[in-house]
């Protein structure tokens, strides 16, 4: 159960638009979500979804012809607020990114060492031993065998898996409450995947850092998540602690992507098919966006966009039916 | 927001003016290009001679239209030659590697190794002067850039898996070249085209200019040029009419170029 | 006894790498290291491993993009490595491969019935069998026949994953790789392709080499499964068979790196250090060095493929 303390992170009615030629286009439309101290959040959906553009967000890293209202507290700061100085001061220290992409989240012309050398130097004011002694200490942290000679080396002469755990090194060497990571293990091999979620986890338990994870990947996220936020068409339509997620899910969207994945017993079964496709970002539907797809829609669901309801003070969904299904 | 770049658009409409004054020069000039007329001889520019005459009382604007005939027939031919082959062998060489892509690029390669004006030079020395080889020469001197462009595409694309699947089921190599990778390829390819014309342009110009090039009495900006130098004094406009034309269409051809390939960023 | 109808013996493929040194010999990537299998017709056969391990290697080789160094791949008892042109021509057609990035796999300046009609051209048929053919197979496989005159980008991923399974479709083989086929898509998509994969082989009695990384897919589509690692096969066995007593120590680390898997069979199993490089393959067995079980002799001596139990295979000294 998770105590009334104030947030880490409190997202308030997250709305953000693009300029287009076809006029504003909203690829969020309006979220709310809470990060704790020491917690893991999961935000979890599929391609489209709008969860990476609110991971960018926090961050303040979408391009110029973005729009961004509602609110985004982060230790008591509304971040929109902040100007591009005060920003930058917060990225790398306060909170930090990993992404999916190795090869192009890290510079691929800049020695490793470097590159995590480069957040201390921005934020810090140690000089160059003492920069060095904490790299070097960092990179061991993250599990990098013999970190001297690693120092040197450029992203490329790296495997994926030590790409990311330098990229997990940047992001942790200055101690940042509040890690993003958008996909990190997406595109590594399972083995290394496990790897790496054991040390996210290890981060998160040792050095009090919370964390956003950020994944398409259900089974991922059921792993090292303790609170999971289901993103569909812009919007959160689930927030449940994980494990209820997982056994009680209450929207129809989220019961047809469990039930969509192949599991021990599904041998020799149809998969289940959420029929149809997800709405384009320039659709703009009145009722629910999941309506058309779902098996469960009554007459007021075209109409009509729920609002959350709640099934335990940790569990809410955005269905006139969540909790009768 | 405006969808065409603004390049685009100038080059458009440079190269289109000019095009027109060649097309209408096929069938009207106000004044006969070749008819001498000694009493108007070094006339400045007026109405009735818009660009003044030349030493032998030509009428300027009349030999200018002229020559630009040359100009885009000279461009366009040599454009087509280096644009045939150079992509023709860039092809195969891309494609096919191995032994084969490294022969051909040692000799592209030793192609770009002279300046290409150079290589135009030497080769008119060796067959001669006049339209046809100026031409020749130049279609050459273009070639390899074509040839290493399309290699360069050629080489990434034939790793992709679109390749692979044509060939998994059996669609030809020469199909796959030119009916499959080929129309991937195709942007960079006439952004060269359009800087290959204004090149080529440049350099029969150059080679006109050298008396090496067009040869008289077939007009031609570059021979305008040499011809004018001894009178600059006299009639500057008859030197500095041709310089400006030749100008106007390389810059026109350069926007057009940068302006497709603008567009290209654009779409990405 | 079901015929086989794909067989595989000792297939290797060696890839040579230029001179550094003028007195030292070239190493070698030895991407397949010596691969048998055989596939009976009508199965979903797996072939699960992670990067490096080969089995894209594979896929290519049996289908014929690349040429092996070493062995020989059957089809009908027919050792297609040995035959002369037109026979390999009518063998390329009876063995298909669908792409693991379909985007990738679709000319992105054709349109779909472009795509489509090439091979079809290929083969020399006429051009009212071919709309024929291309409207037949967009039925099959559920696209609408307005979707022929679109792009590649102007369809949704799951369209052009299925134009891609239609690709492979298209010239009737009967046997088919799947590359990857559900990797990159998203879930509720990779329920529908496979459902569509299987409602296929039932209607065209295809058989199916699955490729994937992910064991909970495989587990799910395919019937046997052969694990990879490094260019060989470490073990071999029924696919429910192998998940519920996995014997080989890659493949028990495999199974329980699976994530968000509750009611583990097995502990949550983390392999030190990564994966090895096909360049420099360990000594002996090559899984030594990440193996919690290796012995002494597992360094120096390699494995050889035993069947353990019945039909269940693995290349292993515990064994």
């Amino acid at each position: 159960m998770r105590t009334e303390r104030e947030p880490l992170l409190d997202i308030k009615d997250l709305k953000i638009a693009f300029d287009s030629t076809e006029g504003m286009l909203y690829a969020v439309k309006g979220i709310s979500l809470e990060v704790l101290e020491k917690e893991i959040v999961g935000i979890v959906g599929e391609s489209g979804c709008g969860k990476t553009v609110t991971a960018l967000s926090i961050m303040r890293l979408l391009p110029g012809n973005s729009h961004l209202t509602g609110s985004l507290f982060f230790s008591g700061t509304d971040l929109l607020s902040l100007n591009e100085e005060k920003i930058r001061q917060i990225r790398g220290k306060d909170i930090s990114m990993i992404f999916q992409e190795t090869l192009s989240s890290l510079n691929p012309l800049l020695k490793v060492g470097w590159q995590i050398d480069e957040n201390l130097k921005m934020h810090t004011s140690l000089y160059k031993e003492e920069r060095l002694s904490r790299v070097l200490e960092i990179m061991k942290a993250v599990g990098l065998p013999d970190p001297e000679r690693t120092y040197g080396k450029y992203p490329h002469e790296l495997s994926g898996g030590m790409r990311q755990r330098i990229a997990i090194a940047v992001a942790i060497v200055c101690n940042p409450k509040l890690i993003i990571a958008d996909e990190p293990t997406t595109s590594l091999d399972v083995t290394i995947q496990a790897q790496i979620l054991e040390l996210l986890r290890k981060i998160n338990r040792e050095r009090n850092s919370s964390m956003i994870f950020i994944s398409h990947n259900l089974g991922v996220v059921r792993e090292i998540c303790s609170i999971v936020y289901v993103m569909y068409a812009g919007h959160i339509v689930e927030k449940a602690p994980v494990n209820k997620l997982f056994t009680d899910p209450a929207h129809p969207y989220t019961m047809g992507l469990i039930k969509a994945i192949p599991k021990r017993d599904s041998k020799g079964k149809e998969l289940f098919d959420i029929r149809g496709r997800v709405p384009s970002i320039a659709d703009s539907i009145p009722g629910c966006p999941f309506e058309p797809r779902c098996d469960y829609s009554v007459e007021k669901c075209k109409k009509e966009f729920p609002g959350f309801k709640k099934m335990a003070s940790d569990h809410e969904a955005r269905c006139f039916l969540a909790g009768e299904i | 927001m405006d969808k065409r770049s603004i390049n685009l658009r100038i080059g458009i409409v440079l190269i289109s003016l000019l095009f027109s004054m060649m097309i209408v020069s096929l069938f009207y000039t106000p004044f006969s290009v070749t008819e001498i007329n000694r009493e108007e001889r070094f006339s400045p520019p007026s109405v009735r001679h818009l660009l003044g005459t030349d030493n032998f009382g030509r009428d300027v604007l009349s030999r200018i239209m002229k020559a630009s005939q040359t100009a885009f027939f000279v461009g366009l031919v040599a454009v087509s030659i280096g644009t045939l082959f150079g992509v023709t062998i860039g092809a195969v060489s891309g494609y096919f590697g191995g032994i084969v892509d490294e022969i051909i690029m040692r000799f592209i390669d030793a192609m770009m190794a002279f300046p290409s004006i150079l290589l135009a030079l030497m080769f008119v020395s060796v067959f001669g002067v006049g339209l046809r080889n100026t031409i020749v020469a130049l279609g050459i001197m273009s070639i390899p850039s074509f040839a290493r462009i399309t290699r360069s595409g050629f080489v990434q694309h034939k790793e992709l898996d679109y390749v692979r699947s044509a060939k998994v089921k059996g669609v030809s190599n020469l199909r796959i070249m030119f009916r499959h990778i080929l129309p991937n390829v195709l942007s960079p390819i006439v952004v060269a085209a359009t800087m290959g014309f204004s090149n080529a342009v440049l350099a029969e110009a150059a080679l006109s200019y050298l008396g090496l090039g067009i040869q008289p009495p077939n007009p031609s900006w570059g021979r305008m040029l040499s011809e004018s130098q001894v009178f600059i004094t006299v009639s500057p406009w008859y030197a500095i009419a041709p310089g400006i034309f030749i100008t106007l269409l390389v810059l026109g051809f350069n926007f057009l170029g940068d302006g497709i390939r603008d567009m290209r960023e654009k779409r990405k | 006894m079901k015929r086989d109808i794909l067989e595989i013996h000792n297939l290797r493929k060696h890839y040579r790498l230029r001179r550094t040194r003028l007195l030292k010999k070239p190493g070698s990537i030895k991407a397949l290291n010596g691969v048998s299998l055989s596939i009976s017709k009508g199965e979903s056969f797996g072939l699960v491993g992670e990067s490096g391990c080969g089995k894209s290697t594979a896929a290519y080789t049996i289908v014929g993009l690349l040429k092996p160094t070493e062995g020989r791949i059957l089809f009908k008892g027919d050792d297609v490595t040995s035959m002369k042109r037109d026979q390999k021509h009518e063998f390329r057609k009876k063995v298909q491969l669908i792409f693991q990035d379909t985007s990738g796999s679709l000319n992105p300046k054709g349109t779909v019935e472009w795509i489509l009609r090439e091979p079809l051209r290929a083969m020399g048929m006429q051009k009212g069998e071919i709309k024929e053919l291309i409207l037949e197979s967009m039925n099959l496989v559920g696209l609408d026949k307005d979707l022929l005159g679109r792009f590649p980008h102007e369809l949704s991923g799951g369209q052009k994953q299925r134009v891609g399974i239609m690709n492979a479709l298209i010239l009737n083989p009967e046997v088919v790789i799947a590359d990857e086929p559900v990797s990159s898509l998203d879930v509720s998509i990779q329920a529908q392709m496979l459902n569509l994969m299987n409602d296929l082989q039932e209607r065209l009695s295809l058989t199916y080499l699955f490729i994937s990384h992910d064991l909970n897919v495989v587990h799910y589509f395919c019937d046997r499964i052969a694990v990879m690692y490094l260019g060989e096969v470490v073990e071999l066995s029924e696919s429910e068979e192998l998940y519920r007593s996995p014997l080989h120590p890659y493949t028990q680390s495999l199974l329980s790196a699976i994530p968000g898997e509750t009611g583990h069979k097995l502990e949550r199993i983390i392999l030190e250090g990564d994966a090895p490089s096909p360049l420099n393959p360990p000594t002996g067995c090559f899984f030594h060095p990440r193996c919690f079980r290796r012995m002494a002799i597992c360094s120096s001596v390699k494995p050889k493929m035993t069947e353990v139990t019945k039909e269940h295979f693995v290349s292993c000294h515990l064994y």
